[in-house]
């Protein structure tokens, strides 16, 4: 790791560091940090409130953006993210499937999350690969079928429900930071910090596979071990995401994009800075979709589709 | 599909001759609509409705003819000579169609609750019914003053993601008439998502939630024990109450009903 690379993660940890209790004293409601430790107990409740849900935002940030910058190594493309490769649209089917069918806990939506992310995962993979490379054309093509595929299912299923039903699988179409307990923060967590250190722990063969699949097998990479893992846990990620807070388009795209650009590092470096890039982006648009129109909410998802669909576009210009 | 819409047709009554000027054969497109016609003393010429028409049960055997986006094929396979849709829905490519060949469509707009009579007068006008005085006089007589220290009352149509009734809608019209006040502030309107945040904050004195009978029960319970919710003294003090979404989300003659339901949640939740 260069030391530009690490300065720069370092930096960017002190800043996530910083716009937390910054995200923490911004809401629909204005209250002080201050009074609500020195006991006002009207601060508190709704401190008790706001709290989970920043620290949930900053988690599905860093984990969708974690898993982005797996995809793009794992397929040496800078457009790879669960949104664009319909790995979210396929978690989010599933979990509302599973939903519609009969109403589920979190624990039965996020392993239904997982296997729709996975099969997309999988799905995706054997669409755009040709003579071992993956194409950019045939993903993105590939993408918006399974996209268009899961969201149909998903109105097909909305289409026999009666109208109790539509809230529910609306929260996974809609994309929006829940209201959360503790359970939730512990939860993702526990993803983000297991998802962080299993993929780090297969950075630098991750990396070898830059140079191509052959050349990595030949410096004694073990290609076909390396792959499955990384993509069964970004895949795990985005599932647990999803199953959270429903289709929340491009962080997974832009973060370790920008990442990439600016330390011009490669995945060891590319993947701690995508943690806390995501977390800072998510915190600071959901603390806008809180915010702008209080008390009304605004779906933080579209309010990042604004940003990303600029992004998406500029970057596949330049190539 | 045709094939099987007409057959399904069969066995209706044909149109009635002692009157040929005026329509006989009706398809509603909206549940309130139907409701409205069986108000008025209609509800015998009517040759199908919408799917999601459930009341009164006189309307379970007649043909469907589709939900929010209703089947030209099975309207026209009841062969009517008037179709009614309400402001609810989108209608104007299937009026077109319909008027193309010679069908009246007719629209009734019910999003607030003082249009309700207007509504059901201008259906007894131009579909030629005589009954429903009574109906008509009572809902016209709801509309309600806001009374000082009403209690406010949260209405949910959906907890997780939250959102609301805002202000004028006619929930919000009925929520006044049965002695209540709307918990939100007074540029609120529509049904918006909301913040938790603004609930506690000006924490309500009663939550009405819109549910059916069957999942009140297990949603009760997660309104209970979900974060946020359960710190609301009016969770924790047992003022949260069902809303029959089957009753409450229609603006039709079932209003009175509707209104009766709040009253008396209110009435019980006072007196607790």
């Amino acid at each position: 790791m260069t030391r530009h690379g690490l300065l720069t993660v370092a930096v960017m940890a002190l800043a996530l560091i910083v716009l937390l209790p910054l995200a923490l004293s911004f809401g629909a409601e204005n209250i002080s940090i201050v009074a609500a430790i020195k006991g006002d107990a009207g601060a508190r409740l709704i401190l008790g409130v706001r709290a989970p849900r920043v620290l949930v935002a900053a988690l599905v940030g860093a984990i969708l953006a974690m898993s982005g910058a797996a995809y793009q190594t794992l397929l040496r493309n800078p457009l790879a993210d669960p949104f664009v490769l319909g790995v979210s649209g396929g978690a989010a089917c599933a979990a509302a499937l599973v939903t519609l069918w009969r109403p589920a806990g979190p624990v039965i939506t996020t392993l239904a999350a997982f296997v729709g992310a996975a099969v997309a995962t999988f799905a995706v993979y054997l669409l755009a690969r040709r003579h071992g490379e993956v194409e950019i054309g045939r993903m993105i093509v590939a993408g918006l079928v399974l996209n268009s595929l899961f969201s149909a299912a998903i109105l097909l299923a909305l289409s026999t429900m009666t109208s109790g039903d539509l809230s529910v699988a609306l929260r996974w179409m809609s994309g929006m930071i829940p209201v959360s307990g503790w359970q939730s923060v512990t939860v993702l967590l526990v993803v983000a910090a297991a998802g962080w250190v299993v993929l780090q722990r297969i950075a630098p063969e991750l990396r070898m596979l830059d140079f191509g699949e052959e050349d990595a097998a030949a410096r004694g990479v073990d290609v076909d071990r390396v792959r499955t893992i990384a993509f069964a846990s970004a895949s795990l990620m985005t599932g647990a995401a999803v199953a959270m807070s429903g289709v929340i388009g491009f962080v997974g795209l832009l973060v370790p994009y920008v990442v990439r650009s600016v330390t011009r590092g490669d995945f060891r470096v590319v993947l701690p800075g995508s943690l806390f890039g995501g977390a800072i982006l998510l915190l600071a648009a959901d603390a806008v979709a809180r915010t702008a129109a209080a008390p009304v909410e605004l779906p933080v998802g579209a309010l990042l589709a604004f940003l990303g669909a600029p992004f998406f576009v500029t970057v596949l210009r330049r190539r | 599909m045709l094939v099987v819409a007409i057959s399904g047709c069969a066995g209706d009554e044909l149109p009635r001759t002692d009157d040929a000027r005026s329509a006989q054969r009706f398809v509603s497109l909206t549940p309130n609509v139907t409701e409205m016609i069986f108000a008025i003393g209609c509800g015998d010429r009517l040759v199908a409705v919408d799917s999601n028409s459930d009341h009164p049960a006189a309307v379970e055997n007649l043909p469907k003819v589709g939900g929010m986006n209703p089947s030209l094929e099975r309207i026209l396979a009841a062969r009517p000579d008037v179709v009614i849709g309400s402001s609810i829905g989108q209608y104007e490519r299937i009026a077109a169609q319909l008027e193309s060949r010679g069908i009246r469509f007719e629209s009734v707009t019910a999003d607030r609750l003082q249009q309700i009579p207007d509504a059901m007068e201008q259906l007894r006008v131009s579909l030629d019914c005589s009954g429903g005085d009574e109906t008509i006089r009572t809902i016209a007589a709801l509309e309600g003053e806001g009374i000082a220290g009403a209690p406010k009352v949260l209405i949910v149509a959906s907890h997780d993601p939250l959102y609301v009734a805002g202000h004028s809608t006619f929930l919000d019209d009925l929520l006044i008439a049965a002695g209540g006040a709307n918990a939100l502030p007074a540029d609120v309107t529509g049904w918006p998502a909301y913040s938790i945040e603004a609930v506690l904050a000006h924490p309500p004195d009663v939550v009405l939630v819109l549910s059916s009978r069957d999942r009140w029960p297990s949603l009760r319970a997660q309104i209970q024990n979900a974060p946020g919710w359960r710190e609301l003294p009016a969770v924790r003090e047992g003022r949260l109450a069902l809303l029959d979404e089957g009753v409450a989300t229609r603006p039709g003659p079932r209003v009175i009903e509707t209104r009766k339901m709040i009253a008396e949640t209110l009435q019980r939740t006072a007196t607790q």
